[in-house]
């Protein structure tokens, strides 16, 4: 290698060394003690810690509130957004609103939980709807924006070649402008894929560690594990979730390109 | 312009149901905040509509909870070092990624990390913090938040639209490595740098899971994990004073979020 390249790599270098550090090598450690039966001394033990990991009631219900609650809510999320795109003309006011609207996600947590915790009847009763409520309203504004933005970008010309050959607008916008929207769903896909986990922080200000059974999740399970310093179990689980969300969204993403192959 | 318009009234149904919805919680907690005095969890709405106009739950807030005040100083003492270092690491590290060929197993790799979630990491983290001896200290907090690699995979896609020949030519005309990251790419992903200030600073106000997993005594939890302790009913108060800083923050500079957001490209 040519010295020049070398010294540009040494850019990446801190960065390089601390992704290491903390999560890469780290993640591998996990992955090795997930199969023993110790942690931090090496013992093998097989499939042990996933055997009894998938026995466990407390793991199999968070593993399934988090796949089924974030499918839900995403999938609900998406298709708001996408009504609220075919509704709305983009005119520089929709514009505006909807980047006032998108700044709520940028809110501290504390704001919208201190709203809630003013219904009992929703985060007691009905803590799923309660928790989508909170979902929707810190991320539907920059869904919208997102989506919107994307759709302004689209050459005019398609929707005018459409509206000659007499398509209606319904059928215009699910045939044209929501292929040209696909690869910005696949993105906020994983981007609401994120923010989705990231509602931890509305679980714990609302119920502090131990959540209701309906949305007791996948992080909920890590903490309290984590605070019982049980860390085989957790590596065990890490790798579980790990393995599944990297399956999800690579399922995502193979999702979309047969439709750019047609 | 394609004529597919929806019709007005259509349009403004629209509009009013997303602004009241989107507004409806920050109105209601501004409301609730300039009542006297609430119970913990507020039963009903009736205080909403009572007429108690008050500025106590403020006056506690700032002049009887030293909660409050130690807290707010341990968010920043918190978040101002990590989005310090988030930028430093991540401009470098875009920089280090757009100027080398072989880089793209390194952004597929940094890609594939955003994608865990916090709560995932938190024993890789452990395992790293204890083989430094760093738990329960801040710097635990930090060192786990300013590497996310979320954050160099963005600005990695802000940069990757810089034109290779700019950076090539000054290269020519006998600039250092250095000198190329310093004057010429910094000032152009500048609009790219201050979005991720904005989003990486909100998102450290508010973080949770890294100091209640790290920072084992509570007297270092910032702000936003103490939302749950403000008793007295001046969480109302307190989440509209927590708000602000970002609400203002953002009304402000927050026009070129969405580019910023999906990456130049996208």
């Amino acid at each position: 290698m040519k010295p020049a390249s070398v010294k540009r790599l040494g850019f990446l270098l801190p960065s390089l060394v601390g992704t290491l550090g903390f999560f890469l090598v780290p993640l591998c450690y996990c992955l090795i003690f997930s199969m023993s039966a110790t942690f931090g001394r090496f013992t093998f033990a097989g499939v042990q810690n996933f055997v009894s990991l998938f026995g466990s009631h407390t793991f199999l219900l968070a593993l399934k509130n988090t796949f089924l609650l974030m499918f839900v809510y995403i999938a609900a999320l998406l298709l708001l957004s996408l009504a609220v795109d075919y509704l709305l003309d983009n005119t520089k006011a929709v514009m505006g609103m909807l980047t006032v609207s998108a700044v709520v996600m940028f809110l501290p947590s504390a704001l919208v939980v201190s709203c809630i915790s003013a219904f009992p009847v929703l985060y007691e009763g009905m803590p799923r709807l309660g928790f989508f409520l909170m979902f929707l309203w810190k991320h539907l504004g920059i869904n919208c924006l997102i989506l919107k933005t994307a759709s302004a970008q689209m050459d005019p010309g398609w929707l005018e070649a459409a509206q000659l050959d007499g398509a209606g607008k319904f059928r215009a916008f699910c045939q044209i402008e929501f292929f040209h929207l696909l690869p910005h769903l696949k993105f906020l896909f994983i981007f609401d894929t994120i923010c989705f986990f990231k509602m931890f922080r509305e679980s714990y200000l609302l119920y502090g560690l131990y959540p209701p059974e309906p949305v007791y999740m996948i992080q909920n399970f890590f903490f309290n594990n984590f605070q019982n310093a049980n860390y085989q179990r957790l590596s065990s689980g890490a790798v579980i979730t790990v393995a599944l969300l990297f399956a999800v969204n690579l399922l995502v993403y193979k999702a979309g390109e047969k439709h750019e192959l047609l | 312009m394609n004529s597919y318009k929806s019709p007005k009234a259509v349009q403004l149904l629209t509009a009013a149901i997303l602004c009241l919805f989107i507004l409806t919680p920050v109105v209601m907690a501004a409301g609730l905040s300039l009542k006297s005095t609430l119970p913990v969890r507020q039963e009903n709405l009736a205080a909403f509509i009572e007429n108690n106009f008050s500025l106590r739950q403020y006056q506690n807030i700032m002049f009887h909870n030293p909660v409050y005040w130690k807290a707010l100083w341990n968010t920043l003492w918190l978040a101002l070092p990590s989005v310090l270092l988030t930028v430093i690491f991540s401009t470098l590290a875009a920089y280090g990624l757009i100027s080398s060929r072989a880089s793209h197993p390194l952004v597929l790799g940094y890609m594939m990390l955003a994608l865990l979630p916090a709560q995932v990491l938190l024993v890789p983290n452990f395992v790293a913090l204890s083989g430094l001896h760093l738990t329960g200290s801040r710097l635990a907090v930090i060192l786990t938040c300013c590497f996310n690699p979320y954050y160099v995979y963005f600005v990695y896609r802000f940069s990757s639209g810089l034109p290779a020949e700019t950076l090539e030519a000054a290269r020519m005309e006998g600039a250092g490595e250095v000198q190329v990251y310093r004057h010429i790419v910094l000032p152009q992903i500048a609009p790219g740098i201050l979005t991720l200030v904005l989003i990486a600073g909100a998102d450290l106000w508010n973080m949770v899971e890294q100091p209640l997993a790290f920072l084992q005594s509570p007297g270092k939890f910032p702000l936003a994990m103490l939302f749950r302790e403000l008793e007295g009913g001046i969480q109302y108060a307190g989440s509209i004073l927590f708000s602000l800083p970002m609400a203002v923050l953002f009304l402000c500079c927050g026009q070129d979020l969405v580019q910023g957001l999906e990456g130049k490209d996208a």
